[in-house]
């Protein structure tokens, strides 16, 4: 018995060195930014030298692996906003042209598919029946006799649950409203995507496929940077593009005009109109998540 | 004599402070204690069978009709239902 733990302890330190070396060879083996960004603090906590050196590190790293010219944002929240989106179902045709549009600007993954919007059809006799929506129509033409439709996507919730849940605290809400990701702090456990009643985040499960071509290279760090396998995305109001001032995507292309966005403090802004004479109504009220997306009924 | 003073004076010091401690810690209970619902009412948000009404009166959108995108498909093993 004595003589076997001898035995032991000596084989162990023979293979001790042996593992030190293989660890030490992996390590060496992995380029020093892939370290950098794996052992980098939380986007919340960095400095302002350190954001801009990983800014310009990511926007070298994205202009290399895509074959163009790359700019990667931090801008921060604006004073005095707090983005509110309203979204108006007596006109939605349910054309599925912001699903697409919301793809192309924010480099969602072609293969294997991400979709931050779902379009929901559903019938008029049922109501908002979350039971019996489809997102797979396909009929000649939309809108349909009989159907209406339910674009949905993040709620950008006042009271969110998947940022409650987070163990990393790596989704947090911006001063603007606005529920962000710090893509290198998730660790992909997928808790928010139980939380969140809306089922408006998605797990890359696999590594995003997306042309090189089709990439959209504006970027902001917490919003449409080109996100990896194993992390949880999700719609940020187009962030890259309302913290400059522009309409999300989705607005931008909806043919009828069926959304609307703008700043909530904004007395006499268009979504202010909206929630004060427009009959109003969120999802899933009872959940108490205070979505900041409206639904309305403008005609 | 003396003596009894100052322990009557010490116990009402504790009991008033205590007093003090309770109808803040009750004041403190009564403001949240408030209805969730009050708080997502900020625009007079409809109620689910309102909307529900509306819809069911409410003419097929027909501004344009055109050919809708593709559907998704499910090769990220998405949660596509959000029942």
């Amino acid at each position: 018995m004595q003589q076997e733990n001898k035995t032991s302890r000596r084989d162990f330190l023979k293979a001790a060195p042996v593992a030190a070396a293989a660890g030490a060879m992996a390590l060496s083996s992995c380029n020093s930014d892939s370290m950098k960004e794996y052992l980098q603090n939380n986007f919340r906590t960095l400095s302002k030298d350190e954001i801009k050196e990983i800014i310009t590190n990511l926007e070298v790293k994205y202009t290399k692996k895509y074959g163009k010219k790359f700019s990667v944002s931090a801008k921060p929240a604006l004073d005095k906003t707090l983005f509110g989106y309203a979204l108006d179902l007596s006109r939605c045709i349910g054309c599925r042209r912001c699903e697409y549009a919301c793809v192309d600007e924010n480099n969602q993954s072609r293969d294997p598919q991400i979709h931050w919007i779902k379009v929901l059809e559903m019938e008029k006799d049922k109501g908002i029946d979350f039971a019996h929506a489809n997102i797979h129509y396909n009929p000649e033409l939309v809108p349909e006799e009989g159907y209406f439709y339910v674009p949905i996507a993040c709620q950008q919730c006042k009271n969110p649950p998947c940022v409650k849940v987070c163990p990393a605290q790596a989704t947090w809400q911006e001063r603007d409203g606005i529920v962000v990701i710090d893509y290198d702090w998730c660790i992909g456990c997928r808790y928010c995507m139980a939380a969140c009643p809306y089922g408006a985040r998605h797990f890359n499960w696999g590594e995003p496929g997306i042309p090189d071509e089709e990439v959209n290279p504006i970027t902001h760090y917490l919003g449409n940077r080109p996100r990896t396998k194993g992390v949880v995305e999700k719609c940020t109001f187009c962030v890259q593009r309302v913290r400059e001032g522009r309409y999300p995507a989705c607005v931008e292309v909806c043919p009828v005009g069926s959304r609307k966005f703008g700043n909530l403090l904004d007395p006499n802004s268009e979504i202010r109109y909206i929630l004060e004479n427009k009959r109003v109504l969120v999802l899933k009220a009872e959940q108490n998540t205070q979505p900041k997306f409206y639904y309305y009924f403008g005609v | 004599m003396q003596r009894n003073d100052n322990n009557s004076r010490a116990s009402f010091l504790r009991k008033a402070s205590l007093g003090i401690v309770s109808v803040f810690g009750l004041g403190w209970a009564v403001m949240n204690s408030k209805s969730p619902q009050d708080d997502s009412s900020d625009y007079n948000l409809i109620s689910g069978q309102e909307a529900d009404d509306l819809i069911k009166s409410m003419p097929t959108a027909k501004p344009v009709s055109v050919r809708p995108l593709p559907p998704p498909n499910n090769s990220n093993l998405d949660w596509d239902n959000i029942q």
